[in-house]
């Protein structure tokens, strides 16, 4: 039963001085998957409270879909080898929208509040959600006056 | 300005359970901010992560040097902290304390930093990635500093895309990959490194091709380093090695001293029992070069110097102190405290020594396996029958074995009395002949004299004596200007001299000065 901790800050939009393309490329977004544990998994103070977190509990999630989502968007090089695009925090990020039960997932990845501390995805629902399923990718954004190849 | 602690560990209680979690609260501008952010790991369990990627990305942040991201332990949770830090083997072990770990491979890093002003310390860092590395970066800016840390990587070396712009101090960086690269590379111009230890098992059928690869000649300063186990020093250049260390024998620059044995340096070298810490009597001892900036304290949390020692390598040596052994002449040799590696004693030398061998005091009383080392010592002899007439023969020392000096002795069983109201030798006066009732002062440069003492004969002695690697401890100390040989075998094997019965005494390893 994995339990996933969400990024639910929007760096582009909420932190001042808005960071940069670049920054905003290496920072976590909103969506993205910071860490995953198992079940039971002691999470610390302020994973539970912080503002900018959510704790997602997914027990039908499979281990390895879920590594997927941890992985970088890695950057394009060109036939140089040097990069057309940024590295970004993750190539992946989950789709809220696309889990069972849209409208409550929004409302409760949207209090910042935290009132209720995690979101349960019910077990065995038919059909089987799995990660792949709500996984989305992220776009490349290219480098400043490179022609993304 | 402040700076917000946040701790990090599994066993519940903390502000973060995860590495991950704790680097995706940081601002995206610390500097705007206003703070500096450091997180205290805690040896809860070791941090791992296994899905292919770094635990750890530090990437995108607003630093300056007032505003910085560290990353170290909390109190007590080091592997420098452990109780045993002196005697656990110097490698990754997460029961020594905190220590990250993953499985990322190629250039991801088990750390992945692209950030500025990022501090690492106290950490122990590992990379199990198929041709993985500890800490990497991309070609960014990157600007970071590492200090006391253990870090092993595979294929990609423990240091992976740095630049000039990094300092790795008093670290261990290895890879016990066969095939490896390198240990540090870097993109542009080799960190700044001090005191390190930088290795790879001697046992590898195909050992690291270079230990550090430099992409442009940038400037940097590799120094006080112990580089071993390595095809070959360096791909690249721009670096300035002052005092450096290594078991190459060719294609060194200047500051590199070569064709040192590996073997003898470290405490085991193999891939299966590494322990890098420095072995007593290698040549990395007091080879390096004062630095109280950069190695004011080793990995160990060792203070530099010991005993006026600057040792190359992330580690220091010890001064031997208050290590106590007996001497009984009537037994076998025991410590009466475990001694420090410094020593090697053959136990069980002085009983056999209780014969009238001609040299029995050169049988191994103690061979310091080490440089010069002051060795306290204190004990006595003293003769077996009433009414029996012994001498002692005075001579100078060999030259070859420096005393210092030594306190004060006495000849006689009643100055015994005013030696056990002596709380210590005063170690400040060098080598003043007390005098006694039995024996006037010797003339500077007298060979040999003759006492006959009162009945029993007693000696007590007590001071210091520097002894050189490897050299037997014969009973003997030094007065001004003449050095002074109490020569016990002459007592034990003259035929017309009664037996001398060995009294309990003590050998003591003083702290070196």
């Amino acid at each position: 039963m994995p339990e996933l901790l969400l990024f639910a800050w929007d760096h582009s939009t909420q932190s001042s001085p808005p960071p940069s393309q670049a920054q905003l490329a290496a920072l976590p977004k909103r969506f993205d998957l910071i860490t995953w544990q198992v079940d039971g998994w002691k999470w610390g103070a302020d994973e539970l409270s912080h503002p900018w977190f959510r704790l997602m509990v997914w027990p039908d999630a499979a281990p390895n879909e879920l590594n997927v989502l941890l992985s970088p968007l890695l950057p394009a090089v060109d036939m140089n080898m040097q990069p057309t695009t940024y590295r970004q925090y993750r190539g992946f990020h989950i789709d809220v929208t696309r889990i069972n039960v849209p409208a409550r997932g929004m409302t409760w990845f949207s209090d910042t509040t935290r009132a209720a501390p995690q979101l349960l995805v019910p077990k065995g629902s038919t059909p089987r959600l799995t990660v792949a399923t709500v996984t989305v990718a992220r776009a490349p954004i290219a480098l400043p006056g490179v022609i993304p190849v | 300005m402040g700076v917000i602690v946040k701790t990090i560990g599994s066993a519940g209680g903390r502000d973060y359970s995860t590495l991950a979690g704790w680097a995706a609260s940081l601002p995206a501008n610390l500097v705007t901010d206003g703070n500096s952010y450091q997180g205290n790991c805690y040896k809860d369990s070791e941090f791992t992560s296994t899905g292919g990627t770094s635990i750890l990305s530090l990437s995108g942040h607003t630093t300056d040097a007032s505003h910085t991201i560290t990353l170290t332990t909390g109190p007590g949770q080091s592997f420098r902290d452990n109780a045993n830090v002196q005697t656990n083997a110097l490698r990754y072990n997460a029961a020594n304390g905190v220590a990250i770990t993953s499985d990322a491979s190629a250039t991801a890093g088990t750390i992945h930093i692209e950030d500025i002003a990022v501090f690492f310390s106290n950490l122990q860092i590992k990379s199990t990635g198929y041709a993985g590395c500890g800490i990497a970066s991309t070609d960014a800016y990157v600007f970071y500093t590492v200090d006391d840390c253990i870090i092993a990587g595979d294929r990609l070396g423990a240091i992976y895309n740095s630049r000039f712009t990094v300092t790795i101090r008093n670290s261990l960086l290895y890879s016990l990959a066969e095939n490896a690269e390198y240990i540090v590379h870097a993109s542009n111009g080799l960190p700044n490194i001090y005191f390190c230890t930088i290795v790879a098992p001697s046992g590898l059928a195909a050992p690291p091709n270079h230990a550090f690869f430099a992409g442009y000649a940038t400037a940097n300063v590799v120094q006080n380093c112990a580089i071993f186990g390595c095809g070959a020093l360096s791909s690249g250049t721009g670096s300035t090695y002052t005092t450096c260390m290594t078991d190459l024998s060719s294609g060194l620059p200047s500051g590199v001293t070569g064709s040192i044995t590996y073997a003898s340096q470290f405490q085991n070298t193999t891939t299966a029992s590494a322990d890098w810490r420095e072995k007593p009597g290698g040549n990395l001892r007091g080879a390096g070069t004062a630095d109280a900036t950069s190695g004011a304290t080793d990995i160990a949390g060792t203070a530099r110097p010991q005993s006026g020692n600057w040792d190359i390598g992330c580690w220091e040596l010890v001064a031997a102190v208050g290590m106590a052994l007996t001497i009984d002449a009537q037994a076998a040799i025991e410590f009466s405290l475990g001694l420090s590696a410094d020593a090697n004693f053959p136990v069980g030398a002085l009983a056999t020594a209780r014969r009238d061998f001609q040299n029995p005091l050169e049988m191994g009383l103690v061979a310091i396996q080490d440089r010069a080392c002051p060795l306290g010592f204190e004990g006595g002899v003293a003769s077996g029958l009433a009414s029996n007439a012994e001498w002692l023969s005075l001579g100078f020392a060999d030259q070859s074995i420096a005393c210092e000096w030594i306190g004060p002795i006495f000849l006689d069983i009643a100055a015994l009395d005013e030696w056990l109201l002596q709380p210590s030798v005063d170690w400040s006066f060098a080598g003043e002949w007390l005098g006694s009732s039995l024996l006037d002062t010797p003339a500077p440069g007298e060979f040999a004299t003759s006492l006959i003492g009162a009945i029993p004969l007693t000696i007590e002695f007590q001071g210091q004596i520097q002894l050189t690697a490897d050299r037997v401890l014969p009973i003997e100390w030094s007065v001004l200007p003449a050095i002074v040989r109490v020569s016990l075998e002459r007592l034990l094997a003259s035929p017309s001299k009664r037996r001398i019965l060995g009294t309990p005494g003590r050998l003591r390893l003083l702290r070196r000065q």
